[in-house]
């Protein structure tokens, strides 16, 4: 009775998910886009990148995306159970982790193990930052505005959520 | 990580009083202001103390903040700690984006809108490039570093990979360079 049910199909792909996702959220996304949008037809483009942009709008963690994604297929339920679907299994491992941690000591490989890890996050990440781009663009001018973002964001010190904003006017003004 | 206002571990009430801050006031990437509420404001961590959490929770799959909040609770006191710090870090963000979302959902048809938070999703698109270009900085002096970070995107944009098997390879291709490369 459960299998047909999609929140149930999405928390499982989460759990799984959580316990990959090597540098957070972000390198999660395109494999997020292909279950929800691809896959199962649950989400369009739009609507995947709209509560994509939602989320990044609201305080909190990026993980209320996550919490949408739930929203979206059964409201109030499937929110909840999303969000603890992507919690749990990787707190599960870091509080275990921090059990360990704290009798064995310091582990000198901790660095190494951290360093072979960022080439995959960055990877990820740029797919990530290539496919909203893309669901989300309408033309050339989106692929403008996201790498104008990027190069200020590296180059000033201003705030990510003036850059939400600047999009947010940009996009009412039919300018992207 | 003594709270260095009583010299003891802070209550798992306290614990969850400073995450529903950071919950509650990080815009964009919570972690800067988790390190500002946890160091600077409440000093319940010493700064090094916070480096230190920061590399681990790196480390360990899954987002990076929940990450933090489940060592930092669990240092200090143990699983109830954990919880307090995980519940306080989520409840008001969960409720601030379903009334969002519900709101949402009432204009998502109007034009105006639809243009509006496509342009914020462009923007956000943006953010996420920024953040795998810093980290490009961080591996640029290993060729073989940029090669495996190129391939693994291909596997992924290009390919069309499961993330799982992409991880499952590249993950320890990735810690033998860096093994390999050490001392470099």
């Amino acid at each position: 009775m459960l299998d047909g049910d999609p929140v149930i199909a999405l928390s499982l792909r989460l759990g799984l998910l959580s316990l990959v996702a090597v540098g957070g959220l972000h390198p999660l996304l395109p494999a997020l886009h292909r279950f929800m949008v691809t896959d199962n037809g649950w989400l369009t483009d739009a609507g995947f990148t709209s509560l994509y942009a939602l989320a990044q709008a609201a305080p909190g963690p990026n993980v209320v995306f996550v919490t949408l994604l739930g929203w979206h297929l059964t409201g109030i339920v499937g929110a909840l159970v999303a969000t603890a679907a992507i919690v749990l299994p990787s707190s599960l491992l870091a509080y275990g982790f921090a059990r360990v941690w704290m009798t064995w000591g310091k582990l000198g490989w901790f660095e190494i193990v951290q360093r072979g890890l960022l080439p995959v996050s960055v990877g990820l990440i740029a797919a990530s930052g290539l496919l909203v781009t893309d669901a989300a663009a309408r033309g050339w001018t989106g692929y403008l505005l996201a790498a104008g973002v990027a190069l200020i964001v590296l180059r000033t010190k201003l705030h990510p959520f003036w850059m939400l904003a600047a999009g947010g006017m940009l996009g009412l003004l039919g300018l992207v | 990580m003594l709270d260095d206002t009583t010299g003891r571990p802070p209550t798992t009430f306290r614990i969850f009083l400073a995450f529903a801050n950071i919950g509650a006031t990080g815009f964009g990437g919570v972690l800067p202001i988790a390190r500002h509420v946890l160091v600077d404001r409440w000093r319940l961590l010493s700064a090094l103390d916070f480096a230190h959490l920061l590399t681990l929770c790196q480390l360990l799959p899954g987002p990076n903040i929940i990450n933090l909040t489940v060592l930092y609770g669990t240092r200090t006191r143990g699983a109830a700690g954990a919880a307090a710090g995980l519940l306080g870090l989520l409840a008001l963000p969960l409720v601030v984006i379903l009334v969002l979302a519900a709101l949402y959902r009432e204009v998502a048809d109007v034009p105006a809108v639809a243009n509006a938070i496509g342009g914020v999703a462009i923007a956000a698109a943006g953010l996420i490039a920024s953040l795998a270009l810093r980290m490009i900085w961080l591996i640029r002096k290993s060729l073989w570093m940029v090669i495996l970070a190129a391939i693994v995107f291909a596997c992924m944009v290009l390919a069309g990979l499961p993330l799982l098997l992409i991880v499952v390879v590249a993950a320890p291709v990735g810690v033998l360079l860096a093994w390999m490369l050490r001392d470099a």
